[in-house]
């Protein structure tokens, strides 16, 4: 196997980019390993001077030390050695270290490429060595590559965690990629040496992507700290950290977070979560930011950063077209309408036979083109049977329209509006309720009689009749900084003021009245927002940017049911991310001029 | 006057109170002169024919299918202008359709007969507190604490899988068939006024008692000279609402030589129903009692058999621990001139006259109850007093003319 003057064992060779790596282990310690020569029949000798040329880096074998009967770790026998030459894989070659010519058949040389890292049990004692070697270097490419070896080689396979002694730990839970355009960061560090002199963003193929330091948003983690506890002492709360970066991505590459200290580097390895590009990857992404609760103060700031305007593109790119819907009439509609009345449902298809119990008594709804928007495939087939049982019973017409797929509030009104007969619509939510008949005629008169009206609301009202809606008004949180929310003043109190209709910053969408006109010049409700929120302060706004007014009537008055209410503090987690999301694109909406600010006095 | 009475039961198949008050007001209309009736009593699918919801007994009483349940009170069968039960209607074509109870069958029907019929004047008769209360419509609490008064949110506590607002949307939808109906009838002022409460409008309300059958005096319990009176008779449904387990507390915490001068006859019904928990309690309770010959199981009784029942009895108690609204038992003890015990609260304490012709007793407190048996079961003069308190109830056929001069 070797001469009884210097024991040694090349195990494995392998190449990547220009330089050659070469692991074993030699007995003799007593003297340290300074030369490596490589003899072939097709290239003249070349021999590297360790340390000037090339990198020697001692390991811990207890295997070797057992098979020689060694006291266990009686010495760093192992060796891991990089040359800076790129070795053909086809050639022959004899190594020889210090002169010592490797008697044993040579392994044959292992071409590295990105698709193949070979791994073995047997090397995982060169995993931190080769580590060490890729620190030295600067070379991304070559950087990433030992560092991948290395991580392999250690059987280092979690998703993503590592600690050093000296340094600190660090760890990257999700790592997205937003359409190749960029990619967010969920994780957590914890640095025992201070912040890091720099961040950067490896990948197996082109330049490190360096993160400033405002790129980087402090996160809560209290599951981390509680974790870390054990481990380290004066472990922050915000050790968490959520980074968005503007840039190119590959999804066929592997990466790294590295961070760069006066000490030493601490390297992370991360997986690309690729598996979603549409809406779906928007809402693992929101539901994967971890204590949102905590985060109200830098919020605006991170969808600011460029994450709200990645997620606009997403959502804007990966939106279905308006589907093909279909229509069914019951009874004879009427001849003129004079108001297309459009109510979407989802879920509780039981108001329709609420509402129409109550629209029966009402001689408005004769003339009325009253349709029903099924925007949930799964109520289909019951809210056909509740239209069929109540047009029997009722004998008024109505329409139903239904598609295969949830567009949420904005788009089943835009689908219905698109069907409407009459000149005026009033949009309204499934669960409000007139209480008295008449209430329609009210706000068709009000209509022509008010100047320059743009949207009426009428006055809604929980069920204890105390005030739901009685018109919004923009107001600024300081919890929430750089959103412009809607108020509901006198909300949950008995409606106390004018019974005359009065002009309003905003309306709520639960029940409004608008022409038809106006609302496709401003083409719709803008379909953009998530789920539905704000997307009635945007109609409004969009109707108010062309010089109309909006109006509360409380003369028509009408109960809301709502049950969950918008106000951010009563939602949490992926929801709350989700409304502020909104929040975030109505604003820049306002602060690029498309729509009308509600803040500005007339 | 062609006049068509809905019961939710007919009392061939299902004896309530309210389906013979159904039944007693279309006997009695059929037999006022210039008059001609129809009786359109809900019953079980099993017992109707396949694919049609109605099925004639004769010329003037049908069956009709209808599984509404409590919650929504939502019919069940087709009512549109094509359907069986407008071919009904336009074929009978009366003047007046009166729902006794509108529950099973539902409350779309309310606006179907409306609608077939606009000209037809639509009577609803309120038997419970249904419309204003998801518990059985009994306004007692499920804690089993009265309630006072519907609100939503109260309702919501009773029901914490729900939402105010689902009992909201309940009144509302039932308010907007409700207003179809052009008159309401309520046997008691008490249930009058918790409709009104509700939101009824006190016009459209007028109080009418159930009318009994036409009966010859029923002499006292034959008694030697010693004894005493006694016997206490307890007719009706055993169930939780009913409060025969008060009494049976009650009897139980006296002393046993007391117990040995009073007699509890149980005329009741349907325990076998009623959940184990509740069967447990009242068994307990009984087995001692019945042996030591305190308590006698007598057990239930068809109407015709009303009679000889009350004639071994003295005394007729109604315990409820609900409010109760009129129960027949109250007027059938009157026709038979038996005085009575009572909770002391809704229908009951309206219905009989403290010291008049009976006695008002805490609701739901076995002592004061126990006291009372006691007290009466001594006093031989103050049943003699309470008995001639007692003025006899109106018939059915007054009920029925009664029926027809609020149109």
């Amino acid at each position: 196997m070797s001469n009884q003057t210097f024991n040694f064992n090349i195990e494995s060779i392998f190449r990547i980019g220009n330089g050659t790596g070469i692991i074993g282990w030699a007995i003799d310690t007593q003297r340290s390993i300074e030369t490596v020569t490589l003899k072939s029949s097709i290239f003249k000798n070349h021999t590297f001077q360790l340390g000037i040329e090339g990198q020697v880096i001692r390991t811990c074998r207890p295997d070797v030390c057992a098979a020689f009967n060694l006291p266990e770790n009686h010495a760093d026998l192992g060796f891991v050695i990089w040359l800076p030459v790129a070795l053909d894989p086809h050639i022959e070659v004899t190594i020889y270290v210090d002169n010592h010519p490797n008697t044993a058949q040579a392994r044959p040389l292992v071409q590295i490429s990105e698709k193949n890292l070979f791994i073995e049990q047997s090397y995982s004692h060169a995993g931190s060595a080769l580590r060490q070697l890729a620190i030295q270097h600067d070379d991304p490419a070559l950087l990433f590559a030992l560092y991948r070896v290395g991580r392999q080689l250690t059987k280092d396979t979690s998703t993503s965690q590592n600690a050093d002694p000296a340094l600190g730990i660090c760890s990257i839970d999700y790592a997205f990629n937003l359409d190749n355009k960029g990619i967010l960061l969920l994780g957590w560090s914890h640095f025992l040496a201070g912040a890091p002199k720099s961040v950067q963003i490896i990948q197996s193929t082109g330049q490190p992507i360096t993160i400033e330091i405002e790129q980087s948003f402090p996160v809560a983690r209290p599951d981390v700290q509680e974790h870390l506890k054990s481990l380290y002492t004066g472990v922050k709360q915000n050790c968490g950290f959520l980074t968005y970066m503007d840039c190119q991505i590959n999804p066929e590459n592997d990466y790294a977070l590295r961070f760069k200290f006066s000490q030493g580097e601490l390297w992370v390895h991360f997986p690309l979560a690729n598996h979603h590009t549409d809406i779906v990857l928007i809402k693992k992404i929101l539901e994967s930011i971890p204590c949102p609760q905590y985060l109200t103060v830098s919020i605006y700031n991170i969808y600011n950063s460029g994450l709200g305007k990645a997620i606009n593109e997403i959502s804007v790119k990966y939106k279905r077209p308006p589907p093909d819907y279909k229509e069914r009439q019951f009874g004879i509609p009427p001849a003129s309408p004079h108001t297309s009345v459009i109510v979407p449902l989802y879920g509780r298809y039981d108001f329709m036979r609420h509402q129409l119990a109550h629209f029966v008594h009402d001689q408005d709804f004769d003339n009325a083109d009253l349709i029903y928007v099924v925007d949930d495939p799964s109520i289909q087939d019951s809210v056909i049977s509740v239209a069929i049982s109540y047009y029997a019973l009722f004998r008024k017409p109505f329409r139903v329209v239904w598609y295969d797929c949830n567009l949420g509030f904005a788009g089943a009104n835009n689908i219905g509006v698109s069907t409407a007969r009459a000149e005026h619509l009033l949009l309204m939510n499934s669960d409000v309720i007139p209480q008295e008949p008449g209430w329609l005629t009210i706000l068709r008169n009000t209509y022509n009689t008010l100047p320059n009206p743009g949207i009426l609301g009428p006055l809604l009202q929980f069920s204890d009749n105390s005030v739901q809606h009685a018109g919004m008004k923009a107001n600024r949180d300081p919890y929430l900084p750089g959103f412009l929310l809607n108020g509901h003043p006198g909300k949950g109190w008995l409606y106390y003021k004018s019974t005359e209709p009065s002009e309003q910053q905003l309306l709520t969408a639960a029940c409004i009245f608008l022409s038809k006109q106006d609302y496709l010049t401003v083409g719709g409700f803008d379909e953009g927002y998530l789920i539905g929120d704000f997307e009635d302060s945007d109609l409004c706004m969009a109707i108010k940017k062309m010089g109309k007014k909006l109006w509360l009537v409380p003369g028509a008055k009408l109960w809301h049911l709502e049950r969950q209410s918008q106000n951010i503090g009563s939602i949490s987690g992926y929801r709350q991310l989700i409304t502020l999301y909104n929040g975030w694109r109505y604003h820049e909406k306002i602060v690029r001029g498309e729509i009308a600010n509600p803040e500005n006095q007339e | 006057m062609r006049y068509m009475v809905f019961s939710h039961g007919h009392p061939i198949f299902s004896k309530g109170g309210a389906e013979i008050a159904a039944y007693n007001l279309f006997k009695g209309i059929n037999e006022l002169p210039g008059h001609e009736c129809w009786f359109v009593a809900r019953c079980a699918d099993n017992i109707l024919h396949l694919g049609s919801p109605l099925a004639a007994i004769n010329e003037n009483e049908l069956l009709i299918s209808g599984n509404a349940d409590l919650t929504n009170l939502t019919s069940t069968i087709r009512l549109g202008d094509d359907s069986e039960f407008s071919e009904m209607l336009r074929h009978i074509n009366p003047d007046v359709v009166h729902f006794h109870h509108y529950i099973n069958l539902g409350l779309e029907m309310l606006h179907a007969v409306k609608r077939t019929l606009p000209n037809t004047k639509l009577l609803v008769t309120l038997h419970e507190y249904i419309a204003i209360c998801s518990n059985n419509g009994q306004m007692q609490k499920t804690n089993g604490t009265l309630c006072h008064n519907y609100t939503p949110r109260e309702c919501a506590r009773c029901f914490p899988n729900k939402t105010p607002e689902d009992f909201f949307l309940r009144e509302q939808y039932i308010k907007s068939f409700f207003k179809n109906v052009n008159l309401f009838i309520s046997p008691s002022e008490f249930l009058k006024k918790r409709y009104i409460e509700w939101g009824i409008d006190e016009s459209r309300i007028k109080v009418i008692e159930n009318g009994q059958g036409i009966e010859g005096n029923l002499p006292p319990r034959n008694i030697g000279a010693k004894e005493k009176r006694n016997v206490f008779g307890f007719f009706g449904q055993v169930n939780p609402f009913k409060g025969v387990d008060v009494l049976l507390q009650a009897i139980s915490n006296l002393p046993s030589k007391q117990r040995r001068n009073i007699i509890l006859e149980i005329h009741g019904a349907n325990l076998e129903y009623q959940t184990q928990d509740f069967q447990k309690k009242v068994k307990r309770l009984l087995k001692p009692l019945t042996e030591e010959g305190s308590v006698r199981w007598v057990g239930p009784y068809q109407p015709h058999e009303l009679r000889d029942r009350m004639e071994n009895i003295d005394w007729v108690v109604v315990p409820s621990v609900w409010w109760e609204n009129s129960p027949m038992v109250i007027q059938e003890a009157m026709l038979f001139s038996r005085p009575l015990l009572v909770s002391n609260i809704g229908g009951m304490a309206e219905k009989v006259a403290h010291g008049i012709n009976g006695l008002h007793v805490p609701v739901g407190n076995a002592n004061a109850w126990g006291n009372t048996f006691i007290r009466c079961a001594e006093d031989i003069e103050l049943w003699k007093t309470l008995r001639k308190g007692i003025s006899k109830p109106i018939s059915y056929i007054e009920c029925a003319q009664a029926h027809l001069n609020i149109l």
